[in-house]
């Protein structure tokens, strides 16, 4: 191993230590044990005794799969874990060598690329067997290149156009969801699932059935009532009870395996815990200060990089979209067609943080229900430039952060320190003084 | 009589550059003389309704020469310049002259900015606008859907035109607009037989999105008829087809080919070649053959499946005047990328060269190297060389 290597690998083990010290939370370990045993239990399944499975993006609907015990992998979670295996740079350049320039978008692409690289034996986890079904927004050129490729049925899923929109949709979604999102685009959606679910009664070998399909999706919905009871503690307890990241790492932990009785069941332990915390007063940082935000994408690459301003500022993250989607994003009560209520949860899902309107909307009414004095925005996602400007205009100072959410090589520590140094001092510090600390 | 043909034809191409350069001048006479006006930002708005509701129709396109201090403030640098200069022009009242402006599925981001912007209370002169979302994937899961927006689309118009929108009305603007298909279709044959270049074919053809379609038919049959006098030139395999991961809005990347020798006879894009499509059906119901023509009927580069998306190409490649096909795959490029390896395996077997040129054209570096690739790649493939005087 050169020095490079070995110091690249000591910097990894102090930071992997630096996180454990940091970990407050049992349900931070019990999500880690838990994937662990998922994913041996899906290579098993999966890579090794060759059952059939489906590729799918994000954004698709999970619950219909897991409705029919398919097993899936969901293209951008499968890219994040070459990313892990630090294979990313490897796979990108091997897209290149097969004539997929480099300005074309490698977030999900990277699943494409290890099933295409066949010759290679060091592949993450052994590789990946072909699919036997695909699934995800068309706009994903790469999946219409594995379904060549492997010969797997390809249901590409087109997102209606939000015609009318609706800044407060939150206060709409969970009840009036066919009011807010319309009964065509709902349509639009519901015809295209059918699409997806004969496909995929195909693949599983069994019909769906639509009880179980309502049982997922009344269990996703308590999941998310979870978490809205952790952004409730979180925005109205008087100091935070658990650093943000590890509220993260929690979320999008569970949120891969919603509509499971474990992600309930996670779900479940997590609100107890952050309660348990907040009525005890065990607080992340006793001298808080500063109430931050993150707007937009988390800085995944680096979770632990705010703590050390605790300490100097009293500075803390207390709020993120991970969470707050959650509970204002997934929720769909009554109507009784399970599918329908399934489209409407994904007919706008992640657009909604975006979109014009929708996007600052929703951060504005965020950061006051927090008592949040600053933002941290990460560039690099559509929509971020009126949002800021909303918050501003709304009287939150935003820094824009310039690095990537996940790239680690857009990193300078010393340049980033300096950043939010500076934002503290010169943005936050004066407006708290002016508004009596 | 050869020299009297000669400069009626340089007035013609003139008229019709004239149109193709000032390409909002039209419209705006009109709106001055008394007449509605409807902008759409794509070809894939469905015109003949326009027409019918008796609107003067016209494509709203970006200067891209534009500044855009207000976008700025608002629209992420991330997002196409298109999408920046359009959100300016718009917003700040360019556009006030529009009785409607109607946005299709590609623009949906623009449309939510200036859906915010006007909610602000910050652009008043904004035109009203419509989204028509027609999904480009044609299944038949998606057809309802399709169906349900184009009837939104035409019961606006039915409010605005004064009952003037009739099944009628339809039809008159569908023979209208099929004459011009059908004069598209002889400037594709004229191209072909090296009558007019590249260049002065996308002019011509771009105007037709900017003038009175009635004046436009009238001048183009006169243009047809003036070309067909000259002496046919084009040999087997001399001609170059284009594929473009950006609209061929402007015709510098025919101006650069035609500077280095070579001749531009088709281009996969709608302000090209693909203008020269098939008539609206004349038969059964006249909304139900407008739908079609522009859903089933129609392929471009956001067809699904990658077949629908192929089909122009695959006509090209049975032309025996094509010679070499020229990508132009810019740093913008998200899509066009992930047919490549594909499409130049489609080539290749064919036995036709091809040329991928990745710089970006809008950059005087990038089009420097983009030239010479193009000098270097002509020059090795000797039969594309040919010089035609306008």
């Amino acid at each position: 191993m050169s020095n490079a290597n070995s110091s690249a690998t000591m910097s990894r083990e102090e930071a992997k230590r630096r996180h454990e010290a940091l970990t407050q939370l049992d349900v931070s370990r019990s999500l880690r044990s838990h994937q662990r045993a998922w994913f041996e239990n899906l290579r098993g399944e999966v890579f090794e005794n060759k059952r059939p499975y489906a590729i799918v993006g994000a954004l698709v609907p999970h619950e219909i799969l897991e409705a029919l015990d398919l097993p899936f992998i969901t293209d951008v979670w499968y890219s994040g874990l070459v990313a892990a295996k630090r294979q990313s740079g490897y796979y990108s350049n091997f897209l290149d060598q097969q004539g997929y320039h480099r300005n074309l978008s490698r977030y999900a692409a990277l699943t494409l690329a290890v099933l295409l690289d066949e010759e290679n034996p060091d592949k993450p986890w052994g590789g990946l067997p072909k699919p036997s079904l695909l699934c995800t927004s068309i706009n994903e050129r790469s999946t219409e290149i594995m379904s060549a490729f492997s010969g797997a049925p390809f249901i590409p899923i087109e997102q209606p156009v939000l015609d009318r929109p609706t800044p407060e949709w939150w206060k709409m979604s969970r009840w009036q969801w066919e009011d807010l999102d319309g009964d065509y685009r709902i349509d639009a959606l519901v015809a295209q699932y059918q699409d997806l679910i004969a496909a995929a009664e195909k693949v599983a070998g069994k019909k769906l059935d639509l009880d179980r399909l309502r049982e997922i999706i009344d269990r996703v919905n308590a999941q998310e009532e979870f978490f809205d009871d952790v952004r409730h503690i979180i925005s109205t307890a008087p100091k935070l009870p658990a650093r943000l990241g590890e509220v993260m790492g929690q979320v999008m932990g569970i949120q891969w395996h919603r509509g499971t009785q474990w992600a309930y069941d996670q779900a479940k332990a997590f609100r107890d815990e952050i309660k348990h915390r907040a009525d005890n007063q065990m607080w992340v940082c006793p001298n808080e200060q500063f109430r931050l935000m993150y707007v937009g994408q988390g800085l995944w690459q680096n979770l632990d990089f705010f703590t050390e301003f605790e300490e100097k500022y009293g500075a803390v993250f207390v709020r993120s979209n991970y969470l707050s989607i959650a509970s204002d994003g997934y929720i769909r009560y009554g109507g009784k067609d399970p599918i329908r209520a399934l489209a409407s949860r994904y007919v706008t899902m992640s657009e909604q943080m975006h979109i014009p309107g929708l996007g600052s909307a929703w951060a504005i009414d965020e950061a006051r229900s927090h008592r949040v004095v600053g933002g941290l925005s990460i560039s690099g996602w559509w929509g971020v430039t009126t949002v800021n400007r909303a918050l501003e205009e709304a009287g939150i100072p935003v820094l824009e952060f310039p690095v990537d959410a996940v790239d680690g090589n857009t990193w300078d520590d010393a340049k980033m320190r300096h950043l939010v140094s500076t934002f503290i001092e010169e943005r936050l510090m004066p407006l708290k003084n002016k508004l009596g600390g | 009589m050869k020299e009297q043909n000669s400069a009626s034809l340089q007035n013609l191409f003139e008229h019709f550059a004239n149109v193709y350069h000032n390409r909002e001048l039209a419209a705006q006479k009109a709106h001055q003389l008394g007449r509605k006006i409807i902008g759409r930002t794509s070809h894939d708005i469905p015109v003949e309704p326009l027409l019918a509701a008796g609107f003067f129709p016209v494509l709203i396109t970006a200067d891209l020469s534009r500044a855009t201090p207000f976008a700025d403030l608002y629209v992420d640098p991330e997002l196409p310049g298109e999408t920046r200069i359009l959100f300016e022009s718009i917003s700040t009242g360019d556009q006030a002259f529009l009785d409607l402006l109607i946005l299709a599925r590609a623009q949906d981001k623009l449309y939510y900015f200036l859906k915010e912007i006007y909610r602000l209370g910050r652009a008043p002169h904004m035109p009203p606008l419509l989204m028509l979302d027609l999904m480009p994937s044609q299944r038949d899961s998606v057809l309802a859907y399709n169906r349900n927006r184009y009837q939104a689309f035409l019961d606006r118009l039915k409010r605005l035109s004064d009952g003037k929108l009739t099944a009628d009305s339809l039809k008159a603007a569908c023979v209208l607009t099929n004459q011009i298909r059908a004069l598209h279709r002889q400037i594709q044959d004229l191209r072909f037989e090296g009558r007019l270049s590249g260049s002065q074919a996308l002019k011509v053809i771009g105007a037709g999105v900017f003038m009175d379609l009635s004046d436009y038919a009238r001048d183009l049959q006169q243009l047809i008829t003036h070309l067909t006098l000259r002496p046919a030139i084009s040999k087997k395999g001399s001609g170059v087809m284009i594929i473009s991961a950006e609209p061929l809005r402007f015709t510098q990347l025919h101006e650069m080919i035609e500077d280095v020798g070579g001749t531009i006879m088709a281009e996969d894009d709608v302000w090209g070649s693909r203008t020269a499509s098939h008539d609206i059906a004349a038969d059964g119901s006249i909304e139900d053959a407008i739908f079609a023509k522009y859903t089933v009927h129609s392929s471009g580069p956001d067809s699904f499946p990658a077949s629908k998306r192929d089909e122009f190409l695959n006509e090209m490649l049975k032309r025996e005047e094509i010679g070499a096909i020229v990508f132009y795959v810019p740093p913008s490029d998200r899509k066009l990328g992930w047919d490549l390896p594909r499409l130049t395996q489609k080539i290749e077997a064919t036995g036709l060269p091809c040329i991928k040129l990745f710089h970006d054209l809008a950059n005087p570096k990038g089009a420097e190297s983009i030239k010479s690739e193009l000098r270097e790649f002509l020059a090795s493939h000797h039969t594309l060389i040919t010089q035609r005087g306008a």
